[in-house]
């Protein structure tokens, strides 16, 4: 209790405020610009907190995730344009509503929901995080071998559409990783006698390099100021949304327990929490037959569902490092930058900060209902900035910005080059979060299999001695397997496949 | 934008990438005291990549987009500006300096967007001052002064 009162006091200072309150504003204008993920939001916003102290740094990283993904809902309601990959599960349905003169409803719905959701994930992440982080305080190099493995895996398990591209993904994030110097001998490698490569690539330019500038050249090659569909009016917004809540709350209670979930598990984020929240609301909703003509059931559920797992996703990134999804390895990365390295010991060490962290997130949500009331309004006006002026100018604050971080202009190329690799990737179907796991993952990956080794003398079996390590080692395995297994199960159930 | 896809590319480049790290990573030697030296871990990686990428050349890929239309020469042009702006940055910044390499490139590329000449200078000359002031002032981050050197202590003040 003394540790909540301490970080209270840490979040309290009027400075702090501010900084939330304009990276809230931050978030919803990014978010709610379609192509603008809350991930290239919180990239570019990290040369900025760079430069402060380590808890209003956080803060805003905290209210800006938290706005950024509530944000994504507005273009998706009004111009069904998801702002960001979270809102997409229920785009169509909210811009159903839309059409029938209900968007007023649907974000009001949405808002609240989201609200909700992400209050519940702050307080499982308050409560279980210290708890979790207990028992981690026993893991050895071997248990924290396979738990950064189940991370790897996990990311290339929800690969949609090719898991070995998701697996090459995470090798390419892996091999990055290794430039620099090496963690278990201090030894340089791949630096090619360049000095500005003895630190190895910086996280931050990879970061805006892999998130920002290939939707930057995608804007470039998609071709001008392509016309935006003209947003909705928004009528009578809260209206009618008290007597849905009521009717809704089961759903919610449901869509805030699946997120919250669905974003613990690495690999899993934002989005699949609210697609698989969506796809329950679906089935279990009264109305459910009705999903998709422009009901707000499914909207009360996903968006819960998807603020929620932020929370989720934040227990393993605290307790284990071991990031949930790629927004959430941007904020390990951030931990790091602020001298709180991500694992059990951060409960003891940083007991306050980490917990104000924590309330950061929770005051966040809070703080989605005004902000978010103010940005629906005004949201009419973000629309109108446009894309040939917009564009140029992010892609001024991406260079500035990786330039600031390093101090040096080396930290420019490698976002550039970061970037137009990160284009072609996607273009061709791979996935990029993986590659940022792998890039996060990768030091504390290669630390631990090299000083398990070193301690067993080679005996792989020393891996599979200790209970937990077998557990992880199981399902670690299990995950591997698991895209080879599947569609060969789902070829024998089909019966053309069997004739 | 058909001519960035194709799988055996990008699986042949990774078989490349993987022998690469493989060639480099094996002669690595550690420390005398260490059985498992630098070069472990890499090679590791490199081992599954050229895997990776021979399964990724040589498998038929299912195709799940439709061929977009061919880029036209206009938007070609955007592309390899887009992608060249911050090389030519890196490259002008420490001798131009910030306030004079900012604002014409950020005015080219609004103009190859589609933006209108007064509109696109108008941009790059708000866009360079709001961050010299987001960057500098407030965060105090030491952008190259260039060519503006000898005036950095009056400007820093303005």
């Amino acid at each position: 209790m003394a540790v909540i009162v301490d970080a209270l006091a840490l979040l309290a200072d009027p400075y702090v405020l501010l900084v939330m309150a304009l990276a809230a504003i931050y978030g919803l204008a990014v978010g709610s610009i379609p192509g603008l993920t809350a991930t290239m939001a919180v990239a570019l916003i990290i040369p900025i907190t760079f430069f402060m102290e380590p808890v209003p740094a956080l803060a805003a990283v905290m209210s800006l995730s938290a706005m950024s993904i509530f944000a994504g809902d507005l273009p998706g309601a009004l111009l069904r344009i998801p702002g960001t990959p979270a809102s997409a599960a229920y785009a169509d349905e909210a811009y159903a509503m839309t059409r029938k003169g209900q968007a007023g409803l649907a974000l009001g719905v949405g808002l609240v929901c989201s609200s909700i959701g992400g209050i519940v994930g702050a307080l499982v992440l308050i409560t279980a995080a210290p708890w979790m982080a207990r028992i981690a305080l026993q893991f050895s190099s071997y248990e924290k071998f396979w738990l950064a493995c189940l991370g790897l895996m996990a990311a290339i398990a929800v690969s949609q559409k090719s898991w070995v591209k998701g697996f090459l993904s995470l090798l390419l994030g892996l091999g990055i990783a290794t430039v620099g110097l090496d963690p278990v001998s201090g030894l340089m490698r791949f630096t090619f006698g360049f000095t500005d490569m003895a630190g190895g690539f910086g996280f931050i330019p990879v970061l805006i390099g892999f998130f920002a500038v290939p939707e930057l050249l995608r804007f470039a090659l998609a071709g001008g100021d392509a016309r935006q569909a003209p947003a909705q009016p928004v009528r009578r917004l809260f209206t009618g949304v008290g007597g849905e809540l009521v009717r809704q709350k089961g759903g919610i209670a449901r869509g805030s327990v699946i997120g919250t979930v669905v974003g613990a598990i690495p690999g899993a984020g934002a989005d699949i929490a609210a697609y698989v929240s969506y796809a329950v609301a679906r089935r279990l909703s009264p109305r459910g037959d009705r999903f998709g003509s422009g009901v707000p059931d499914g909207i009360a559920s996903a968006s819960a569902a998807n603020n929620s797992s932020i929370g989720g996703a934040l227990v393993p990134a605290t307790v284990f490092g071991i990031p949930g999804d790629s927004l959430t390895a941007i904020i390990i990365g951030v931990l790091f930058l602020k001298g709180l390295n991500p694992g059990p010991t951060v409960f003891i060490l940083n007991a306050e900060l980490i917990t104000a962290v924590f309330l950061a997130y929770l005051l966040a949500n809070l703080m989605i209902i005004p902000f978010g009331f103010t940005a629906i309004t005004a949201f009419q006006y973000i629309l109108r900035v446009p894309r040939t002026v917009l564009m140029p100018v992010i892609l001024g604050f991406c260079m500035v910005g990786a330039f600031a971080v390093e101090n040096t202009v080396f930290a420019i190329v490698t976002m550039a080059a970061m970037g137009i690799v990160a284009f072609a990737l996607e273009e061709n179907g791979y996935p990029l979060a993986p590659a940022i796991l792998g890039l996060v993952i990768g030091p504390m990956l290669e630390e631990n299999l090299l000083l398990s080794l070193t301690r067993a003398r080679g005996d792989i079996f020393a891996f599979v001695d200790r209970p937990v390590s077998l557990g992880l080692a199981i399902v670690t395995i299990a995950l591997c397997l698991l895209p080879l297994i599947l569609p060969q199960v789902t070829r024998f159930k089909r019966p053309e496949a069997r004739r | 934008m058909n001519w960035v896809r194709n799988s055996r590319a990008t699986g042949g480049g990774f078989v490349l990438l993987g022998l690469a790290m493989l060639a480099m990573a094996l002669p690595m030697e550690g420390p005398r005291h260490m059985a498992y030296g630098p070069g472990v871990f890499p090679s590791a990686i490199g081992v599954l990549m050229v895997l990776g990428g021979l399964v990724v050349a040589f498998r038929r890929e299912p195709r799940d987009r439709e061929p977009g239309e061919p880029a036209s020469r206009r938007r070609i042009t955007a592309f390899v500006l887009f992608a060249a702006a911050p090389l030519v940055f890196a490259l002008i910044l420490p001798v131009l300096g910030f306030l004079i390499a900012a604002p014409p490139l950020i005015a080219l590329l609004v103009v190859i967007s589609g933006g209108r000449w007064p509109a696109a200078v108008a941009t790059a000359l708000a866009s360079t001052l709001l961050l010299q002031v987001i960057f500098q002032q407030v965060m105090r981050v030491p952008l190259p002064w260039g060519l503006l050197e000898p005036y950095a202590g009056v400007l820093t003040w303005l």
